[in-house]
């Protein structure tokens, strides 16, 4: 493939000079944030509303007061939410760390050596992705089973660290470009290949380490049916899972359900805002060379 | 230890344990799949009968199933509409344009969010009496018009399936951006000189030379469209009557709430057979066109 310098995001190509045409691109940017916005606006504002009040003030008005924290307490207490994001923290920490060093591990041993199988090893990951994961959750299901890992922390932690193709690619990407003559010098000091490994290659891989991390870390918070199939314990509750719960605790009182959704939203929210250059250059770097 | 050794060490230790996960939780669960297909087993340890076909024929000649494809059409429709909005967004975004950071930043914030928290949100935005949508549309027409967003008739799987797109479609975006990037910069300018407009550039320069990443894309609207689940699990649960059942769900209740996990593997396996179709169907066209 032909390489091509990146352009700069802020450089001008489309020389768009019909100005009907710009301001309809304009409305339609605009349009677009407000029907990204609003909805998150309307539960933020809406959370901070008792019942009397959000009966006689509806969706749109501000709150009296954004002091009023009982649907944030009416959660936390009745939703179990605290629980759920210890559990779900707990997931993220391990399985992020895990995978983190095992797809490290992957990448350094098959980008930096040559070896019989190699080329079958790669092709078993790559193959593997065309298994939708969603069609097999009945097996695995026995297989966790199997294992006596359901109900458990660590059936789930299992399955997240499992072969991420993505992370793999990105990382393998990254190692091509360290230059090998790093590893020599080394060498010649007589380091092993565990002390390049660590002392080398994996300072280096620190910005696709900080991306993949993050990435991996959002899909493990905002996951769905891994923590309802193999966790349904109450006492093993996610986020996810309990906000799942808490909704079918409570009769369609969306001033409380709404500030349970917002306090769900509220840490990737936060996440986001710090590590939103991170988040992007996953996403476009994994699929545009993937 | 002589660096031969270390590497052989290096190779087998660093490649095991992920080996291992690979062959656990993939591969075999898809064997598994494939042999419990053939069986009547309830997924409750009872024993495993061989049934042979007997599952597929069931699954296969129930109207039931096409039913959930339908419903599934609800789902890729929504996604086509969102990759080519995601590119015209992402093509307009890369334009001469104020605010682009902020635009980009804002477009793709909601892929992050938490997916059920979402669809609760949207479930609120979706009521008939209460909800923000309905109480605009009834002040704008004196209270003559309102949606009944999730009722029992088909829309509400495209009510369901805008949830994704309100979710994926700044990622699409963000995808293009990324793709849009990589175009030399030197076809816009010998364009510009051609007196191209935009459209033309649009045509002429980012159709082709982004072909395949919007082929990709579609291919993944596809895919998803073919898996739905999340939204009809924690909004409808598939009712009323099935209405809202998606492949994947009516395969996730045949399992888990009807203890048929014989029949499901046997859904499961046509699933991916159909989703491999795609790809090769998908593969089988790229490739003849590229002559």
């Amino acid at each position: 493939m032909k390489k091509i310098k990146k352009r700069n995001f802020s450089q001008d190509v489309m020389g768009v000079n019909n100005p009907f045409l710009r301001a309809f691109n304009y409305v339609l940017l605009i349009l677009g944030v407000l029907i990204v916005f609003t909805p998150i606006y309307i539960i933020f504002i809406i959370a901070f509303k008792s019942n009397k009040e959000y009966m006689f003030s509806g969706n749109f008005q501000l709150p009296k007061s954004f002091l009023y924290l009982d649907n944030f307490v009416n959660v936390i207490v009745k939703g179990k939410l605290l629980l759920g994001f210890q559990n779900t923290m707990f997931l993220v920490v391990v399985s992020v760390t895990l995978s983190i060093i095992l797809g490290t591990m992957v990448s350094y041993a098959i980008g930096r050596f040559e070896f019989r199988f190699k080329k079958t090893i790669i092709t078993a990951f790559l193959l593997s992705t065309v298994i939708p994961s969603v069609t097999t959750q009945v097996a695995t299901f026995s297989v966790i089973k199997g294992l006596h890992l359901y109900n458990t922390l660590a059936g789930p932690i299992l399955l997240y660290i499992g072969a991420d193709i993505i992370q793999i690619y990105i990382f393998l990407q990254f190692i091509s470009k360290i230059p090998y003559e790093l590893d020599e010098s080394a060498m010649v000091d007589g380091a092993s290949y565990f002390k390049i490994y660590t002392s080398i290659i994996l300072p280096q891989m620190r910005p696709a380490i900080v991306t993949m991390a993050i990435l991996k870390g959002l899909n493990i918070y905002n996951d769905m049916i891994t923590p309802v199939l193999y966790m349904p314990k109450s006492s093993l509750r996610t986020v996810t899972t309990a906000i799942i719960a808490f909704s079918a605790d409570q009769n369609s009182q969306w001033n409380v359900m709404a500030a349970g959704i917002f306090a769900v939203l509220v840490p990737t929210l936060i996440l986001y805002i710090f590590a939103q250059k991170f988040i992007i250059a996953g996403l476009s770097d994994g699929s545009v060379k993937g | 230890m002589s660096y031969k050794k270390q590497k052989t060490m290096i190779i087998v230790i660093f490649l095991f344990i992920p080996l291992i996960l690979l062959a656990t939780f993939s591969y075999f669960p898809a064997l598994r799949l494939i042999q419990f297909s053939f069986t009547d087993w309830d997924g409750l340890g009872g024993s495993l009968h061989y049934i042979g076909f007997k599952n597929y024929i069931e699954a296969l000649t129930t109207p039931k199933l096409w039913l959930t494809f339908q419903n599934n059409l609800a789902y890729i429709g929504v996604a086509i509409i969102q990759t080519f909005l995601g590119l015209y967004l992402a093509i307009i975004v890369n334009s001469k344009i104020k605010g682009k950071n902020f635009f980009r930043a804002s477009l793709f914030m909601p892929y992050i969010l938490n997916g059920v928290a979402i669809a609760f949100m949207f479930s609120f935005f979706y009521d008939y009496t209460n909800g923000p949508i309905n109480i605009v549309l009834r002040y704008l027409t004196h209270g003559k018009f309102a949606i009944r967003f999730l009722s029992e008739n088909y829309s509400t799987n495209i009510s369901l399936g805008m949830i994704g797109m309100w979710r994926y479609t700044g990622g699409a975006m963000v995808i293009f951006i990324g793709a849009l990037q990589s175009v030399s910069t030197d076809f816009f300018e010998a364009a510009e000189l051609d007196g191209a407009n935009f459209w033309h550039k649009v045509r002429y320069i980012i159709v082709p030379n982004l072909k395949i990443i919007i082929q990709l894309n579609l291919f993944l609207a596809v895919n998803g469209g073919l898996q739905a689940f999340f939204e009809p699990f924690v909004l409808t649960k598939g009712g009323p009557a099935g209405r809202t059942d998606t492949f994947v769900t009516s395969t996730y209740y045949t399992a888990f709430q009807f203890s048929n996990f014989g029949k499901a593997s046997s859904m499961g396996v046509l699933l991916m057979i159909i989703i491999i179709l795609v790809l090769v169907i998908q593969r089988f066209a790229l490739r003849g066109r590229e002559d």
